[in-house]
């Protein structure tokens, strides 16, 4: 992909990533454009970065809300942008989640002025948010005493400082386990909850090892890796337990919510260009 | 007379991964059985897996969950799939893997958990260096990070419990956890007790220098 723009001033940690943290909102920015979904956007941490475009483009913002402008305007999530050549994107605070999302596509039109189109994707499933996390138990779920299991979802946990794409470490009173006894090292995955000895959580995230050895108390259900990936240090995690079914069901209505936008956008785009 | 059952079982590894864990007495016998799947499993590929990664008693799939449902499949369907095929232990060749030799400095300004170790087991450290030198290590697995072998299986007079929490580990540093050792092939997080050091290049012309089924050999370096 060619990139049609210049970075004035690098944000922390940017990157073109084949494995974002927030899927959801990667797809959610290319469906508005008329995009395939998994076509790759620039992720982006707070302070972001300041870019200039260097050819006309279409874009949109998905994810966090880090107080868009473009030149003086500003510039809304999840809505179609129209930037002109030599125009200047940057971010002014982070009001809202820890990443944000930008994906760019070629324009059928050209237009004079910076402008923000008018539809947007129709975003019930953010605006709606189960505040909860789901997930599914892990192998060594029973490792944890049964005091410890109702505690796990009882109690609230805060993501701390040590959270990075790598994975999440936990705040929270210890869980108890049955035992400490070593486990041989297995494959783990984007999601997995480890225990480590001290009774602490830490969760595996895009970025994760390929292997590890720690227990595997439960993992975070696909749909929920979004949510999750937008908490900031210090905002609060609670686990609910769910089934494969309710989380492939759960998956597939978010898949196919994204298609909806696309194929929505894909006329509105077709109409405005007429 | 019937076969013995095949002993394995199948968890799952969140909603779209999941993995068969061999529970062969033998930890090498099972070992042989994840690598012989796995390598039955790359030949012939099945629908919506995205990739397969062998563990000690473990092969994991990763299963591609936006192509499945958009399909109107499910993970048991996938996983049935692989249980049509995984029926009974297959016979394995023993493995003509290479032997590599690498030397390590068990010096206590290089390993900062050797001193630890010594008073944790009760050995000299001349004993401690015979032990972890004398086996001919098999790679169990690759992963964790690009180049780290997984080795097994440690005596276990020097079997040294993971550390509570993962900490900050430099290159070349070579570490046991329970009854496995390995060297970080590069800076890491990492929960093992680090009992040595060496230079050995485990990426050469940024390909990993061992392979599963490979052997290792321990030995002391001049210091």
């Amino acid at each position: 992909m060619i990139i049609p723009y210049q970075i004035l001033q690098a944000g922390l940690l940017d990157s073109h990533t084949e494995k974002p943290m927030d899927s959801f909102s990667c797809s959610l920015a290319n469906a508005v454009l008329g995009s395939p979904l998994d076509q790759t956007c620039l992720e982006m941490h707070f302070p972001a970065a300041k870019i200039e475009w260097e050819s006309d483009r279409l874009f949109c913002l998905s994810g966090a809300d880090f107080t868009a402008r473009l030149n003086d305007l500003s510039i809304p999530l999840h809505r179609p942008i129209w930037a002109p050549k030599g125009s200047i994107l940057s971010f002014q605070a982070p009001v809202k989640g820890a990443r944000a999302y930008l994906a760019t596509a070629e324009s059928p039109f050209s237009i004079q002025e910076a402008r923000i189109l008018p539809w947007s994707a129709n975003i019930a499933w953010e605006k709606s948010p189960c505040p909860l996390i789901h997930v599914v138990p892990g192998r060594d779920w029973e490792r944890l005493t049964s005091r410890a299991q109702q505690q796990f979802f009882s109690q609230i946990h805060l993501l701390s400082h040590e959270a990075n794409r790598m994975g999440f470490r936990l705040d929270h009173p210890a869980l108890e386990t049955r035992t400490n006894e070593d486990i041989l090292s297995t494959a783990a995955s984007f999601g997995t909850v480890q225990l480590t000895h001290w009774g602490k959580l830490i969760i595996l995230m895009a970025d994760h090892q390929l292997t590890g050895g720690y227990p595997m108390i439960a993992h975070v259900i696909s749909a929920d890796l979004p949510k999750l990936a937008q908490k900031r240090p210090g905002e609060p995690i609670q686990f609910n337990l769910c089934d494969q079914d309710t989380a492939e069901n759960l998956w597939k209505a978010q898949q196919n919510h994204l298609q909806q936008i696309r194929s929505a956008s894909l006329l509105k785009l077709r109409s405005y260009a007429n | 007379m019937t076969e013995p059952a095949f002993p394995y079982r199948i968890f799952p590894l969140g909603d779209a991964a999941f993995s068969i864990e061999f529970q062969q007495a033998s930890l090498l016998e099972a070992n042989e059985q994840v690598h012989f799947f796995q390598a039955y499993f790359s030949q012939h590929p099945i629908p919506f897996i995205r990739s397969l990664v062998p563990a000690y008693r473990t092969l994991s799939f990763h299963v591609d969950l936006k192509a499945l449902v958009l399909s109107n499949c499910c993970l048991s369907d996938v996983i049935q799939h692989v249980q049509q095929v995984v029926v009974k232990p297959q016979s394995t060749s023993p493995a003509d893997g290479k032997i590599h030799r690498i030397p390590v400095r068990y010096d206590f300004d290089v390993a900062p958990d050797l001193a630890w170790a010594l008073t944790q087991t009760g050995l000299s450290l001349a004993e401690f260096i015979f032990l972890h030198t004398k086996p001919l290590y098999r790679v169990f697995m690759l992963g964790f990070l690009p180049g780290f072998g997984y080795l097994g299986e440690v005596d276990s007079r020097i079997h040294l419990p993971r550390k509570p929490s993962p900490q900050a580990v430099k290159a070349g540093h070579v570490g046991i956890a329970g009854n496995q050792t390995g060297v970080y092939p590069g800076d890491s997080p990492g929960g093992w007790q680090l009992i040595g050091h060496t230079d050995f290049p485990f990426i050469h012309h940024g390909i990993p220098v061992l392979r599963a089924g490979d052997s290792v050999q321990f030995y002391a370096a001049e210091s």
